[in-house]
Order: C-alpha cells, then sequence, then structure tokens
C-alpha cells in the first residue's frame, strides 16, 4: 500500500481549463471523470480530449486516476481500449463487481495501471472482501455513499449517521487486506466547517484519504489527513526519547508523564512517515 | 530589502492663491450652472480638475463636458484622477478638439479607446496618485477650476464625503485639488447644516453648486466586495501568504496594503488567520478599503487604517464611526515629497499585473496589444515604499503569459518589484538571496527563476507573436518623482 492519497479531486474529462490546471490544484490524486460528470452525448469528446492533454502535459507527482463507466454500459470496453494506452497509475471502476473488476483486469494484463474499486451499492459493501480479492490489480476503493443511499432508499445527511456502519466495514476490511480506502466526498461546497468535521471522521475510521468534487475541497482535506506541527513534534521528542531509552535498555519510558511504550513509538515513526510523504518541512 | 528612492525633494510650503468669494457664507457661495457660464468661469485653453471618488457611478464630470460642449469651449486640459467608463462623453470632446490634454491616474472605457487610437491632440499624460498630488501640490500643473463632486456640503460650505445619498466614505485625492484650483466650484445633492466631520473646508470653496443627484450609487462603491472562489486564485492567495509569514516581516507593528481584487482579498483572508494564530497586532493597513481590512480592524488586528478611498459599503460604514479608521490625502497617502507619505511606511503590498518582464518590471497601464486600460493608481507608489512587493497572478491569462521578455508599457519598474507569486510557482527578484533561500528550506513553495517561470508560460502557449505598434506617442508614462518611464504608441 505504497500510494499516498489524501485527497482525490474528481474532474470532469471534458473540461479543458480544469485538464490543463490540474497538477496546480494541490489534490495528491486527481479522477478525470468519463462517467457521471460527462453526459452521454459528451463521452467521446471526453475521451478525445484527455487522450489529447495525455499526450501533451508530462506526467508529474500527483497520481493520476480515470474513472471509467461501469460494466453495464455501452461505454466500458470503448473506455478501456483508450484509457489502458495512457499513462496513468489507477482506473477507478465505478459500480465495481466481483464480475466486473475480474473483466477490468484482463484487459490490464499488459499494462501497469491497477485498479480502485468504486464501492456504491449495499451488495458490493457486504461483498467488499470478494472484490478486493477479485485481482491483485486492486489496490484501494472509493466509498461511494450517494449511490449507495440511493440503493439503501435512505436519506443522505451532512452528519452522515446514516453511513456510519458501511464507512467502517469498508475502512476495516481495507485495512485488513492492505488496500488503501477513500472515502465518499462530502457534497456541500460551500460548508468547510462540515467538510472538515466529516473528514475528521473519516480519518479516525481508518480511511487514508477523502474524494473531493471542488477543487475548495482539497486544502482541507489534506491538511486534515497530514500530521500536524505539534503531532510531529510529539513524535520526534517520542522517537529521540526512545533512542536513548534503548540504550539505556529501557523498554518503556515516561515523557511528559505519560508511559510510552512500542505502539506509541510506531506511531511517531508513521507520524514522521506521513509528515515526510506529506512532504512538510519541519526541521 | 529596504528601498531608497532617489530624486525626493522636500516637500516646500507654497502660497496658495485665495479668491474672495473663498470667505463668503454658503448662501453667497450657492449658485446655479448658469451663473458660473454667464460669469466666465469658463473660458478656451483652462484647465480642469476632478476626482474620480463616485467612480463609475460619477455624474459630475458629465455635466462638465456638458458645458464645455455648449459653450463650445477649445483646447481643455482635464486633469483627472481617474477616468472611468462612466466618463464616454468626454470622447466626443476630445474627437472635436474641445479637449486636448488630459492627465489621469487611470483611464478605463470608451476614453482610453479613443487616445490609444490617436484622437486626443497631445499625448495623455499617465501619473500615480502619489504624483498627482506632488504635481497639484508643488504646481508642475496649475489648476484653474476645481468641479469637485461633493457628497455633503455644510451651511459653511465644508465638504465632506461621508454622508448622503452619494456618500463614498472618503475624498482623498480631491484635498490637493481645493487647496490648490484658481476656483474650487463643489457640486452637491445633500446641503445639510453642518457635517461631522471636515475633509475640504469652506474657506477652499467658491462656489456651491445644488443638483438632484451627483452620482449611481450602485456604480460609486460595490455593496460587498467578494474574495475570489477560484480555486487557483486562492491558490495563489495562500501562497503569497507563506512568504508574507516567511519574509520576516509578519510581526507585531506589521503594515500591509492590498487591493480590492478576489485574489488580493484572499491575501487579507489568509493573513487574517495567520495573524490570528501568532497573536500579531499590526500597525496599520492603508490604501483604498474593503470590508476585509475593516473585518481585520475590527479585530484588533491592525491599529489604524488609513483610507484614501472606500471601495465598499462597509468601509463607508466603518470610516463614519470607527476613530482608528482615518481618512488621508493622496499627498500623505503617496506624494513622494510629501514627508510623512504612508506608503514609505509600508512592510508589504500585494499588487496585480497585466504583464511582467524578465527584469521584474510590471505593466497596469495597457493590454498585450499595446491598448491604454488602465494606469498606476497607486502600483508605482506602494511598491516603490513597501519592504516587501507582491504581485499576484494567474501564469496564463487569456491564454497569455503574464511574463514576458519585455513588458509593452512599463508602469512600474522593476527595481521596485521583490515577488511574483503564480499558480505555477514562485519567482522572487535575485537580489533578496536571503528570501530564497529561506523559502525554499522551510517552505513546500515551488520556488524558480522569473525565466523558468517564463519557459513553462511558453510550453503551454507557444511563443507570443510581436504587435506592431505604430511610431507615434499618444501617452507619456511618468513616475512618482516625475521622470518618464515609457511611451504609449497610437495602436494600428
Amino acid at each position: 500500500m505504497d500510494t499516498y492519497i489524501r485527497s482525490a479531486l474528481f474532474i470532469p474529462a471534458n473540461n479543458p481549463g480544469m485538464v490543463q490546471s490540474n497538477e496546480l490544484l494541490e489534490a495528491d490524486a486527481i479522477i478525470f471523470d468519463l462517467e457521471d460528470a460527462i453526459s452521454i452525448n459528451q463521452k467521446d469528446s471526453a475521451r478525445f480530449l484527455l487522450d489529447e492533454a495525455f499526450q501533451f502535459f508530462e506526467k508529474t507527482d500527483v497520481v493520476r486516476i480515470v474513472r471509467i463507466n461501469p460494466l453495464e454500459t455501452p461505454f466500458f470496453y470503448d473506455d478501456i481500449a483508450l484509457v489502458k494506452k495512457f499513462d496513468i497509475d489507477f482506473i477507478m471502476l465505478a459500480k465495481a463487481s466481483v464480475e466486473s473488476v475480474k473483466q477490468l483486469a484482463q484487459e490490464l494484463v499488459d499494462t501497469n495501471i491497477k485498479i480502485i474499486a468504486l464501492i456504491e451499492s449495499a451488495y458490493a459493501v457486504i461483498d467488499i472482501e470478494n472484490i478486493l480479492k477479485a485481482s491483485s490489480l486492486v489496490k484501494g476503493i472509493l466509498f461511494g455513499a450517494e449511490d449507495f443511499a440511493l440503493d439503501m432508499q435512505i436519506v443522505r445527511t451532512k452528519k452522515s449517521d446514516e453511513i456510519l456502519v458501511a464507512r467502517q466495514h469498508l475502512a476495516i476490511t481495507c485495512k485488513a487486506l492492505n488496500v488503501f480506502a477513500l472515502d465518499t466526498p462530502f457534497t456541500d461546497v460551500e460548508d468547510f466547517e462540515m467538510l472538515v468535521a466529516d473528514t475528521m471522521k473519516a480519518r479516525n475510521f481508518g480511511f487514508s484519504g477523502k474524494a473531493c468534487i471542488n477543487p475548495r475541497q482539497v486544502n482541507y482535506v489534506n491538511e486534515v489527513f497530514s500530521p500536524s506541527l505539534e503531532e510531529i513534534t510529539y513524535a520526534l521528542e517520542v522517537i529521540e526519547s526512545a533512542t536513548k531509552a534503548q540504550l539505556e535498555g529501557l523498554g518503556v519510558f515516561s515523557l511528559h508523564g505519560k508511559m510510552v511504550d512500542a505502539p506509541i513509538i510506531n506511531r511517531a515513526k508513521l507520524t514522521i512517515e506521513n509528515a515526510k510523504k506529506a512532504g512538510i518541512k519541519y526541521e | 530589502m529596504s528601498k531608497t528612492f532617489d530624486g525626493i525633494k522636500e516637500y516646500q510650503y507654497i502660497n496658495y492663491e485665495f479668491s474672495k468669494n473663498k470667505a463668503l457664507q454658503l448662501d453667497n457661495k450657492l449658485v446655479t450652472l448658469e451663473h458660473l457660464k454667464e460669469n466666465n468661469v469658463f473660458f478656451d485653453g483652462m484647465t480642469i480638475s476632478f476626482h474620480h471618488h463616485l467612480r463609475n457611478g460619477d455624474y459630475v464630470a458629465n455635466m462638465l463636458f456638458e458645458i464645455i460642449e455648449e459653450l463650445a469651449l477649445k483646447d481643455i486640459t482635464i486633469v483627472a484622477s481617474s477616468i472611468f467608463p462612466v466618463h464616454k462623453p468626454l470622447v466626443e470632446l476630445i474627437k472635436n478638439g474641445n479637449v486636448t490634454s488630459i492627465y489621469a491616474a487611470y483611464i478605463s472605457g470608451e476614453v482610453a479607446d479613443c487616445i490609444s487610437a490617436g484622437y486626443l491632440k497631445n499625448p495623455v499624460y499617465l501619473h500615480s496618485h502619489g504624483a498627482r498630488a506632488r504635481l497639484l501640490l508643488n504646481k508642475e500643473v496649475t489648476i484653474d477650476l476645481a468641479f469637485i463632486a461633493a457628497p455633503s456640503v455644510d451651511k459653511s460650505s465644508n465638504i465632506n464625503g461621508s454622508e448622503g445619498p452619494s456618500s463614498c466614505g472618503v475624498l482623498g485625492y480631491a484635498y490637493a485639488d481645493a487647496l490648490v484650483a484658481k476656483t474650487v466650484v463643489a457640486i452637491t445633492d445633500n446641503i445639510i447644516n453642518e457635517v461631522n466631520d471636515i475633509e475640504i473646508s469652506g474657506t477652499n470653496v467658491d462656489y456651491v453648486i445644488e443638483v438632484d443627484s451627483i452620482g449611481d450609487a450602485n456604480g460609486i462603491v460595490s455593496g460587498t466586495t467578494q474574495v475570489t472562489k477560484d480555486p487557483l486564485g486562492l491558490l495563489i492567495a495562500r501562497n503569497a501568504t507563506k512568504v508574507i509569514e516567511h519574509s520576516g516581516l509578519l510581526k507585531d507593528g506589521f503594515s500591509f496594503q492590498t487591493g480590492a481584487g478576489g485574489i488580493s482579498l484572499a491575501v487579507a483572508m489568509e493573513l487574517e488567520k495567520i495573524m490570528i494564530k501568532n497573536k500579531i497586532k499590526g500597525s496599520f493597513a492603508s490604501g483604498g478599503i474593503t470590508a476585509y481590512l475593516v473585518n481585520m480592524l475590527e479585530k484588533n488586528l491592525f491599529e489604524k487604517l488609513y483610507d484614501v478611498q472606500c471601495f465598499d459599503l462597509d468601509a463607508v460604514a466603518s470610516i463614519k464611526r470607527n476613530k482608528n479608521h482615518h481618512k488621508m490625502s493622496a499627498s500623505f497617502y503617496a506624494n513622494p515629497y510629501d514627508r510623512n507619505n504612508i506608503v514609505k511606511d509600508l512592510d508589504v503590498v500585494i499588487l496585480g499585473a497585466t504583464e511582467i518582464d524578465l527584469d521584474y518590471n510590471v505593466n497596469v497601464t495597457t493590454t498585450s496589444n499595446g491598448v491604454l486600460m488602465g494606469g498606476s493608481g497607486g502600483h508605482s507608489d506602494t511598491a516603490a515604499g513597501a519592504k516587501l512587493t507582491i504581485i499576484v497572478s494567474k501564469l496564463i491569462a487569456g491564454r497569455i503569459s503574464v511574463i514576458r521578455d519585455q513588458v509593452t508599457t512599463i508602469t512600474t519598474p522593476g527595481e521596485s518589484v521583490d515577488v511574483l507569486v503564480t499558480d505555477y510557482g514562485i519567482a522572487i527578484n535575485p537580489k533578496h538571496q536571503e528570501l530564497i533561500n529561506n523559502l525554499k528550506d522551510n517552505t513546500n513553495l515551488k520556488i524558480y527563476t522569473i525565466e523558468e517561470l517564463y519557459k513553462k508560460a511558453l510550453a503551454l502557449t507557444g511563443i507570443p507573436k510581436q504587435i506592431k505598434l505604430s511610431d507615434e506617442i499618444v501617452g507619456i508614462v511618468e513616475y512618482r518623482d516625475g521622470t518618464i518611464l515609457d511611451y504609449i504608441y497610437k495602436v494600428k
């Protein structure tokens, strides 16, 4: 699970301005959308623009993901035929199922492209373990709560209590199978306070990142999924004290009046690792 | 990072002339435009000034233009602080030879197009706001008649900008006109017993004219000024703020100026967060004032606001109620010969650019096609005064790179420009090596040379064709000390 994605920003693949400036938007990953954001009569033009853009713009550190249409649509194979030629990291498979993951994996045999499964039905939530095991190319998931709520015939709320179990189930399963889990986007693009609260909830459930549907959400999401300077300072203190304690032959020691043992030391190391991945300069 | 400014002379007291009319009470000064026309207040070859505080809602300058046309005056010189699209009637006066010379700090709209097309007999003279105060107070230009739009006039003919239906908050650009003009006419739609706060003393006023309305409130100030919602604009603002944070200037006593554009306002918003977090109290913010700076004053993040022009209704309301929100004249703001001018005490200013070149010269005067569309305003004044001048702009606008080999017109010389923040990265004037190293070592900001950023832009836009302008000079761009910076050429 080397991929580091705190924020994954959806942009419509037929929007030239956003396609051109995608790498500037500070998202760790960009999801170029050929599915829901593109109306049926625009599918060809979106593919054409993406083809031109990927030929012109060199790939950068930003993770490239293309969301393709589901297996059940007439666009699935046309999307794959084009997208598999691109220099991209992932294909995001809408309405992923065991069957569609296997079909897609077959098509990607000769490429380096991996799969992100979009989990957006009640059955997919329950069947998540099998979907993740359907191909070794599946490296992560995105939870699509809006379609999930539609399938469940439940009303989505900002507090998101109605998707609590699904979120936790997906996060735990992904952690268990060592794939990354991206949380569903927060759909009110003007409410940044609730976005932060929702993102903190996702982080605490075990999601490694969150999808964004507006570039202005990216910075807030990145901040929640990055260690704070206070966390980094404490982690550095823990590591320094642990090194000293080790020389003195101590497995457990006290720092600021609190006991420090192996899990806390490992967490401190993880914090520093994440700070480095986030590009935070702390020295 | 401190800058020196060559050519500053000590301000010297000039004994301005006073007419006997100035000593009269309002009843004796209150006349009609007809009275002025009949009493030879207007004559051929005269120089007339007006201010732009009513911005694109101004009715008063157009009343003046009507008189010029009606009396068929010839060879008139207009000395305006700025000219806006609403002043379109001036076009015919230029074409007919009624108006043959213009001085202004900023010109946009059809008057600008008309000048670029070569209709004005003499080259337009473009200066900064501070230089206009210098020109007038130093009597480098003699004003025969100041035509002053006055939101309120009282029984002693004192003038105030922050009361009345056409209130604009402050009249900072008009103070010099009232002081030096041989004849001062106040045009008002609001005569009251006593103004709260005298901006222009009645002893400087010769005539008062009462009219139904001096302006359209909607065009005078914006209801609200808005921070950009454009994610790239917000990115630029965040990164500009990081530069300020690491400049060593953001500490107690910090002074700051920013414009009313969406990105500039976003910088103020980001700055507010950092100042609150780090418990920093600034000394002052200055310039055209918006709700965002008012908000920072009210949160005690600045001790004072120095306001030469209110940009929105919140600023107008604040200047009336908050004793720490000070009105200032254009001279106190930015006149290089005024020893107390505020811009020399600025730590940081945020400015825009239409073009910036590899020598950091900035153009906000003409389009990339060479057509007049603006002017310095306070751009070159604040850039010269501030310790850190930051230009914020998208690297590519309208498919054209903001960076050029050479700007079409120099508005602000590169020696007073320190940082360019774009969506693709940041370029810092090489004279600030310490700042460059600091930002590279301690932030994630993408720091490039301006040549590297230019290359990035050209990779996307291709190399632009050279614009061919004629050899005919239609404008002179003057720096704040009176030296000539550049010329504007007739568009082919």
